[in-house]
């Protein structure tokens, strides 16, 4: 090619693209585009023209650590523990009755050492719990879960429906927000596993929806984790409280 | 502490059915486009950004390791691309073209930017026995801006076309394209806005 061809201002904004100036080019560059519209808008040009060539970058597949340490740093971003916009669906059945000494039983069975340590101490502290199983209606399961008065927190109402939802409402007033967690799990009879629900917000509701909750006799189990659950699993802090569900 | 995604991994883990997929709380599909996605990142959902992520960091994270020639800081390029795409989402406009092109240049910078600022002790350091890059323009045709952009840089001559192909995808600045191909820094640089200058006139012919 010959030099026939006209240079316009607006190359200079593709060198930028491109990544042919240096480092202090590219800085200064980039302050003129905040100042000047027409520059940013050239280089938005350039962007679009040379997007293309992204495609002969080899595939290259992101370590999985990428995820899980991105949703943490965005769910800190966001000001919550929880990552709320998933959910999942959950066929539930009502149940009939509970007997908080059956579930104290299921917990204390565990043969996760380190679980079942930590859970013999908390149902010990949870005595003075109690739960109320409110049947509102056929399909639905209410369960009230309320918390020691010096950990500042009101409990939930928690509801489980049919169509696979847990809905969680914050009960009373909080008298300060703990950095804490709370987390929910079930854990079926005869189990020493118990299956995490996800997380408790500890103002307002929380909606969740987990994969399958357990046939049969299971108990509930609210534990204090680190910011963001768990990291193991497992419980990890103490069960705050331990009561058990019965279905038909 | 690492942290881990715990609802899906556990459910997944602990149960014997498949792992459900997530919906968006905006019940955004699956095949919803990313247009539509970032919009709802915009709007603080989550599960949007789960399938943003899905669909669009592998690519994302090819571009940076092509120019870091670091996993580690391929990684980390990529994970403050994603952060700058979920805290600026709402600033997205299709003057920026695909939300694939913003993302993808919201990496580049950051990419680049990493690799001046580290300067030459970056390439002692590479651990990364990069292949060298494939000649072959093919992947381009994948789409249709691809395609015309590959029509262009073929009419460039081949020199040409490997400067403008090195500096994009490898990162290289023009004191690195006059080391790398023998030339002076003058000529590289005159040669570059040449090439621009001529992609520019194709594309929009």
């Amino acid at each position: 090619m010959s030099g026939s061809i006209e240079m316009e201002d607006g190359d200079q904004a593709g060198l930028y693209v491109l990544g042919a100036m240096n480092a202090e080019e590219m800085r200064a560059f980039k302050r003129e585009a905040e100042r000047e519209p027409s520059v940013a808008r050239a280089i938005e040009q350039w962007e679009v023209r040379l997007a293309p060539l992204a495609l002969l970058a080899p595939p290259a597949e992101p370590p999985e650590a990428l995820w899980t340490q991105l949703s943490a740093r965005v769910a800190r971003l966001s000001g919550e523990a929880a990552p709320q916009g998933e959910v999942y669906t959950v066929p539930v059945r009502r149940a009939k009755s509970r007997r908080r000494g059956e579930a104290a039983r299921a917990a204390s069975s565990g043969a996760l050492q380190l679980w079942r340590g930590v859970a013999a101490a908390a149902l010990a502290a949870a005595a003075g719990l109690g739960i109320a199983l409110i049947k509102h209606q056929p399909e639905q399961l209410q369960v009230s879960m309320v918390m020691p008065a010096q950990a500042g927190v009101g409990g939930w109402l928690i509801t489980l429906h049919p169509d696979g939802q847990i809905v969680a409402v914050a009960q009373g007033a909080l008298t300060h927000t703990l950095k804490q967690d709370f987390e929910l799990w079930a854990l079926p009879d005869g189990s020493d596993r118990p299956q995490p629900l996800g997380l408790l917000l500890q103002t307002n509701t929380t909606t969740l929806k987990t994969g399958k909750l357990p046939r049969g006799k299971f108990a509930l189990l609210v534990s204090l984790e680190p910011k963001g659950g768990s990291p193991s699993g497992i419980p990890t802090g103490p069960v705050m409280f331990a009561g058990d569900v019965q279905q038909p | 502490m690492r942290h881990r995604q715990p609802f899906e991994r556990h459910v997944q883990d602990e149960l014997d059915e498949p792992g459900p997929t997530p919906l968006s709380a905006a019940g955004l599909p699956g095949d919803a486009p990313s247009e539509l996605l970032l919009q709802a990142c915009g709007l603080g959902d989550r599960a949007a950004f789960r399938m943003l992520y899905d669909r669009h960091a592998a690519r994302l994270y090819a571009v940076a390791l092509r120019i870091t020639r670091h996993s580690n800081l391929a990684a980390d390029t990529v994970q403050e691309a994603f952060i700058q795409v979920w805290q600026n989402a709402r600033h997205y406009t299709p003057s920026r073209g695909s939300p694939e092109t913003w993302m993808v240049a919201l990496t580049r910078y950051r990419a680049l930017d990493l690799v001046r600022r580290a300067g030459p002790a970056l390439q002692t350091l590479s651990t990364e026995a990069l292949e060298e890059l494939p000649a072959s323009l093919d992947p381009m045709e994948s789409t249709a801006e691809g395609r015309a952009l590959r029509q262009c840089l073929e009419r460039l001559p081949p020199e040409r076309q490997r400067m403008v192909i090195l500096s994009f995808v490898e990162g290289y600045s023009h004191a690195e394209l006059s080391n790398r191909l023998a030339q002076p820094l003058g000529s590289v640089k005159s040669a570059i806005r040449r090439a621009l200058a001529s992609l520019r006139e194709c594309l929009a012919a």
